[in-house]
This record gives C-alpha cells, structure tokens and sequence, in this order.
C-alpha cells in the first residue's frame, strides 16, 4: 500500500509538473495594454454645401453640432451670404449612417439681409439620433420664397 | 511515508491547483477577442467630429479653401494620427497630425494647398487611428 502511495504520488507530481511545462511553454502571454483600441467608428465626414446659380451664390462656411449625452440635438451653421437683397435661405442638416441612410433630419428658415457671414440656428433634429451613429453630415442652404 | 488516505487530500489539492492555473490562463486569452476565447476589455472607439469649418483666401464666388478647423473627441483617450481630407470637385487635399484625443473636445487647425471651392461644394472627412 505504501508502495503504491509513492508509486503514485511521484506520477501525479511528475504528471502536473509535465502538464504546468507544456502549457507555459505554449501559452502567450499577450497583455490587453499591448493591444490598440479597436475601432468602432473611427471616422466621420462633413459636406459643406454652396450653391451657383443665379440669384443664389450663397455657400456654408462652417457648422457645429450640439450634443447633449451622446444625443446630437441642434446645429449652428454660418454660412456667406454673398447674393444680395433680403431674402428667405432654407438651411438643412441630414445626418447619414454608414451605409449613407439618412436617419436624421433638421431644419432652419430665416429671413436674410445683405451680404457677409450669417448664421442659422437649428434647434432639433427628428428623430433625435447618437452622434455614434453619424457617419456623414450634409449641410445644405437654399433660397427660398418664403420661409 | 504516505499512506493511501493521507495522499488522496495532496491528490485532489494538486488536482485542483492545475484546473485553477488552466482557468487563469483561459481568461487572459479571452481579453483579446481574436484568440476565439470570447470577447474581454479591450478597448472600442467612436470618434465624434462635432465640427467643421473651412477658411477662404476671399468671398469671390471663385474663391479657394486655404485650411480649416476640426473639433473631435474620442471616446477612448490616447494619442491618435488624425487624417483630414478636402474633397471639392477641383480636387483632394490632405493633412495629417499626430494629438491626444480624450472625452473633451479637441480642435485641429489645419492648413492646405489652396483648392477650389467649387459647387456643389466640399466633403471634409476626419479619420483617426491609435498612433
């Protein structure tokens, strides 16, 4: 019986010491640190919008997006109104998804007067999306006749 | 020497001891998902541009895009290479530079070639890999 004890305490040693080699010698050893952050969406794009034909010249110079959370909730878009007289310009901001769906729309309608830097202001977009979902940001402005 | 029942407790602890390494070894490999161990902590990004702008040599109707700015944030801080590309129908134009990128906005002024500011207008795309 005695016997049979060492017999098998020296396998079962031997056993574990030969399983501990294999699997540290094969195992590797990759720290999460190591690896660079994956990317979910790693870019976005903007479309900046200008027009010419006549009686309307007007072109967007800049727009930013207002976020609450991760929510995109309105957009500020300065725009050079280079077509004199006083008239309406539509200004639209459609957000698009990866595949080029749009998914969201917002809108502002103003009266406009003279020439020079001018801004819309739009206040909400239906329906309210992440900005984690906007892959493409088209800013459009149009004169119109009326708001 | 050892007796059958005092070797059986070592037995087992030895036992043990050796599914608890295997286990410790299989949840390091899941922190990286392409091992097919399962999905773990690493990091996943969304860059957010929350604004664009370009800057003009005049207000011509012909005028040229001289540069720009960008404002982003990404998700996960860290330095990162951050391509911008200026698409008009006259052409494309690049810039690139390396910044850190956390959850507060950063802005990035940028200068190119001047190019065209033609109808229909102009695409500014913003990418941004880890450096």
């Amino acid at each position: 019986m005695r016997r049979l004890a060492a017999s098998l305490l020296i396998f079962s040693i031997s056993v574990t010491f030969i399983i501990f080699s294999v699997i540290t010698t094969y195992s590797v050893y990759l720290p999460v640190a190591a690896v660079d952050a994956l990317a979910v969406k790693p870019e976005m794009s903007y479309s900046l919008g200008k027009n010419n034909v006549p009686g309307d010249q007007n072109e967007v110079r800049s727009v930013t997006l207002s976020v609450s959370g991760t929510t995109v909730t309105g957009a500020t878009v300065q725009f050079f109104k280079r077509t004199p007289g006083t008239y309406s310009v539509r200004t639209t901001v459609t957000l698009l998804d990866g595949n080029g769906n749009t998914i969201s729309t917002g809108t502002a309608c103003g009266s406009y007067t003279g020439t020079g830097t001018r801004t819309a202001t739009i206040t909400s977009f239906t329906p309210p999306v992440s900005i984690d979902s906007v892959y493409r940001v088209n800013v459009a402005i149009q004169r119109v006749g009326s708001c | 020497m050892l007796r059958g029942r005092q070797f059986l407790p070592l037995f087992l602890a030895l036992l043990v001891s050796s599914a608890v390494y295997a286990a410790a070894l299989a949840l390091t490999s899941s922190s990286v998902d392409q091992l097919g161990m399962g999905e773990g902590n690493v990091n996943r990004y969304y860059v957010r541009v929350l604004s664009a702008s370009i800057t003009v040599n005049s207000n011509a109707p012909n005028n040229q895009i001289t540069g720009g700015s960008v404002t982003l944030t990404s998700t996960v801080p860290g330095t990162y290479v951050v391509m911008i590309t200026v698409t008009t129908s006259a052409g494309t134009r690049a810039f690139t530079t390396t910044t850190t990128l956390s959850t507060t906005p950063a802005t990035i002024t940028f200068t190119i070639t001047p190019l065209s500011y033609n109808a229909p207008g102009v695409t500014i795309s913003v990418r941004a890999d880890p450096a």
